[in-house]
Formats: structure tokens, C-alpha cells, sequence
């Protein structure tokens, strides 16, 4: 096969078959390298939340709402993808969630178009008639929106191959090649390929391509228990989410339940298009391990069973767990790494990467191709996290 | 060896057709895994149990990969599926399942 590429990207999750579509369709002749195969690491252990409301005030947030402009043309393009945006219900449990919630409106930073609204239990129910009735209220973010996953992620593949990107799967990167400070290609099991530039999408493991050229970013796996429900007709109609969510992440010293801190669970209610309830899950440090804990799922089917108690009649037909790219301020990295010149970081998403794959894609393409960015990517910096 | 239909279902759960598995092999999948995420092949009640080995002899077939090599290298619980409620009445340690 060739070997001489206009750009090489290395991962073929969301991140990287997102890259790999924008640069294609921007005339780039485009190498996908992927150790397994795409859609096999954190894409394929993940719900389809997409959600503006988590995303931290300010540059984040902004970042964010790029992206989520991008989702429909881009369904327009490739096809369809399970696109909603039809609102996620918060549920509010205690009384100390709804005074915490409350305040969290007070922001002055809402976007406009965007909207939240506080629901009693009776508002809650019809929106979801099969939750529980004694459920005091919740917070209903209308703009809120999902997409099925692998839909998304082998809509990106078959795109790009329709437009020439090359894919090489179970194929494992194992040097950079160089010309003094200018990355020139790559090495693998198959041999050596060539490109102008060399992109890191490989979320969880970038660090392992970081490493090769003689820098550590402190990427860390961070797992996320899953637990799938046996299909049922529709009974979950919006995404349902928890406001323990909004109070680890924003006031942690007010979790009184050690497990629920150092696991940190939370949970999330989805029905899939295909009638599978997934059941999530936890932000815990667990190294690379992909395994599930007893103690998670019962708390995360405990959690689900109080909000859903038909819940209680259905049956488990898997547990997994996924492992997010966490960086430590949430935001990923994208962009050059140290001095080198033909190198570009796409990584570092954790729970973001569906969310935030089709704006790295963008600031990628746009990087490579016309040398800037039309949106300012400072923040996402590879130097915010240099060591010296 | 009979021509097999290619509109025989494989994954009965998800009724996945052999020619939907083809497909997804053309597209790229090389393992049980890759079939699956692409076709929803295993991904329903059974989570396999049923179509899983005959998944594999299409993918070994197509891709003249050993059989051992295109099934999934982890398990997940549980074996079959088990209530809910199971987890609801039992104290849990954090031991692993």
C-alpha cells in the first residue's frame, strides 16, 4: 500500500474519525492508524449525552456550543446518527439538591436560545409517566441532546472512506519518526508511513505517543461502570440525569456517603433507540482496569430502581465499564507538542469526547490546513500542563 | 458445503442477517466485537450466547483470521441475565463479580 499521506491520524474513535472526516473532506489525503479497531476503547463503552448544562461556565462552555451547532450539517452529511435534541430531566431528590440547583440558575451566562426550568413532580410526570411519583421535582434542560454512539462513530469511518481516507486497523504505532524537531511519520507493526502531519487521537492512550517524543501529559484513564437493561418497549423518554451529578463536581464536601465520593456515582438513565436501558455510572481512578465492581452496580441499579421502580422487574444483561480520558481541567489538548513541528495533539476529552469530537475536528483541520484557528485554543494548550 | 443463504438470520435476538454481517466485514470488522458494534449482532438478551460462534466462523471465514483470535478477549457479567433485584437485597463489598 502507499506510504506518503498529507496527514496521518492515529486513533479511530470519535475524536480521530471525526479528524479524519473534516480533514478529508478539506482535500486532505488522510492515513487512519488504529491499534484495534475503531470504536473499540471509550467510544464503545459510553452513553450519547449531550449536554451544554455540564460543561463549565466560560471557555468551556463556549467550546461546547461550537460543537454542538456542528452535529445536525453534519448528520445532514453522513447520515444519520439518532440526533435529538429533546431535553434531559434532572432529577432532584432532596431538599439540600433543589436549594443547590436553584442557586445554580443564578448565572448570568445562560446562552441565549438556551433555557432551564424547574419542575414539581407533577410536571415531572408528564414528561415521564413511569417515573416514580414520590420524585419532588427536577430541573428540565429543553436544549439538551443525545445521539446513538457507534452510529455516530462508524458514520464518521464510512464517510471519510467515501471521500479516499485510507483506514489500517489492528495496527499498533510503536515510534515517530523525525527530521531534528519535525515529526515526518510513523512506525508500526506494517511498516513506516510518511505524512506532513501526525495527529493523537488516542484519547486514553495518548499519552503512550506523548511519551515517544519525550514529554508526559497527565492523561488519566478515569472508569465509568455501565450497567445494560434487557430491551422493553419505550418507558424512558428523555435523559434522565441526577443532580448528585452537579453536586460532586460543584460542592463535593456536601456528600456524605464515602462510597458515593470515591466512586464518584452519580447516575444516568438512557433507553436506546434499540429499547436497552444503559444504566451509568462512575468517574473512579482505577488505573486501565475495564473491570466492574459489585459495590458500583448495586449503586448504580439501587439509584435507578428509586427513580424508575419498573426498574425492579427488568433484568441485567451486561455490566461493562469504559475509561475516559481525564485531564486535570477537564478541558483536552489540542494542537502542537513542544517544539515539534508537524505533530498535533486531539486528546484529553474525557467524558467529551462524542460531545466535543466535532469542534476538535474543526480547529484540527483548520490547524493543518490554513496554519491557525479561527477560534482561540490557548486553553487547550499542550504548555498549561509542562513541566519544567 | 451448502451455499448459505445470505438472508438467514444469525443474531436472532437482534435479527441480524448473515448478509448485515458480511457487510459489517466488508466495512472493516475483523472480530466478534467489531461485528457487533457495527450490527447489534450479541447486543441483545442472550448477549450473544446464541449467534456469537456462528459469528465467528463468518468472520475466521472472511478474514481467514484463526477462530481463536476473532473472539472477544474479555467476558462481561453476567452470564445470563440476572434480576435486578439481585443487587437490590445484597449488601455489597466491592469485591469484583
Amino acid at each position: 500500500m502507499e506510504t506518503k499521506f498529507d496527514v496521518i491520524v492515529v486513533g479511530a474513535g470519535a475524536v480521530g474519525s471525526s479528524c479524519a472526516y473534516a480533514l478529508s473532506k478539506a482535500g486532505q489525503k488522510v492515513l487512519v492508524v488504529e491499534k484495534r479497531d475503531s470504536c473499540m476503547g471509550t467510544g464503545g463503552a459510553t452513553g450519547g449525552l449531550l449536554s451544554w448544562f455540564t460543561k463549565k461556565p466560560g471557555y468551556h462552555l463556549a467550546l461546547y456550543l461550537q460543537s454542538q451547532k456542528l452535529f445536525k450539517p453534519l448528520e445532514e452529511e453522513i447520515g444519520k446518527f439518532g440526533l435529538q435534541v429533546d431535553g434531559t430531566v434532572q432529577v432532584i431528590e432532596t431538599d439540600m439538591e433543589m436549594e443547590l440547583v436553584k442557586k445554580s440558575m443564578e448565572r448570568d451566562d445562560i446562552p441565549s436560545g438556551y433555557s432551564l426550568e424547574i419542575l414539581d413532580g407533577k410536571q415531572v410526570l408528564q414528561l415521564e409517566p413511569n417515573i416514580n411519583p414520590d420524585i419532588p421535582g427536577a430541573l428540565w434542560i429543553p436544549q439538551s441532546g443525545r445521539l446513538e454512539v457507534f452510529d455516530f462513530v462508524y458514520g464518521m469511518v464510512r464517510a471519510a472512506k467515501k471521500l479516499g481516507c485510507q483506514f489500517l486497523t489492528e495496527t499498533e504505532v510503536i515510534g515517530i519518526l523525525r527530521e531534528g524537531e519535525r515529526v515526518t511519520g510513523i512506525t508500526t507493526n506494517r511498516g513506516d508511513f510518511y505524512a506532513g502531519t501526525v495527529v493523537n487521537a488516542c484519547g486514553v492512550w495518548g499519552n503512550d505517543l506523548v511519551k515517544m517524543l519525550g514529554y508526559d501529559m497527565p492523561i488519566r484513564p478515569r472508569r465509568g461502570q455501565i450497567v445494560a437493561l434487557e430491551q422493553r418497549a419505550p418507558y424512558v423518554y428523555h435523559m434522565i440525569t441526577s443532580s448528585l451529578y452537579q453536586t460532586i463536581k460543584f460542592h463535593p464536601e456536601l456528600i456524605t456517603d464515602e462510597a458515593i465520593q470515591r466512586i464518584g456515582y452519580s447516575f444516568a438513565i438512557e433507553q436506546t433507540e434499540s429499547g436497552t436501558t444503559i444504566l451509568s455510572g462512575t468517574r473512579e481512578f482505577a488505573g486501565f482496569d475495564r473491570g466492574v465492581t459489585t459495590e458500583a452496580i448495586g449503586k448504580i441499579i439501587a439509584g435507578a430502581a428509586k427513580v424508575y421502580p419498573c426498574v425492579k422487574d427488568m433484568k441485567i444483561i451486561r455490566t461493562f465499564a469504559g475509561l475516559r480520558p481525564y485531564t486535570p481541567d477537564g478541558l483536552p489538548i489540542v494542537g502542537s507538542l513542544g517544539q515539534y513541528t508537524g505533530f498535533c495533539m486531539a486528546c484529553g476529552h474525557e467524558g467529551d469526547g462524542i460531545a466535543l469530537a466535532p469542534i476538535t475536528a474543526q480547529l484540527v483541520t483548520e490547524l493543518i490546513v490554513n496554519g491557525e484557528t479561527s477560534l482561540d485554543i490557548t486553553p487547550l494548550s499542550w504548555q498549561r500542563f509542562a513541566v519544567s | 458445503m451448502a451455499q448459505e443463504k445470505e438472508d438467514i438470520i444469525i443474531c436472532r435476538c437482534q435479527e441480524v442477517t448473515r448478509e448485515e454481517i458480511l457487510q459489517a466485514i466488508a466495512e472493516g470488522a475483523t472480530t466478534v466485537d467489531g461485528v457487533k458494534k457495527r450490527t447489534r449482532a450479541g447486543m441483545g438478551l442472550c448477549q450473544g450466547k446464541t449467534c456469537e460462534r456462528l459469528v465467528a466462523k463468518i468472520v475466521s471465514e472472511q478474514t481467514g483470521k484463526p477462530l481463536a483470535e476473532v473472539f472477544p478477549p474479555t467476558f462481561r457479567a453476567p452470564v445470563r441475565p440476572v434480576a435486578t433485584t439481585a443487587f437490590l437485597e445484597e449488601e455489597t463489598d466491592g469485591d469484583k463479580i
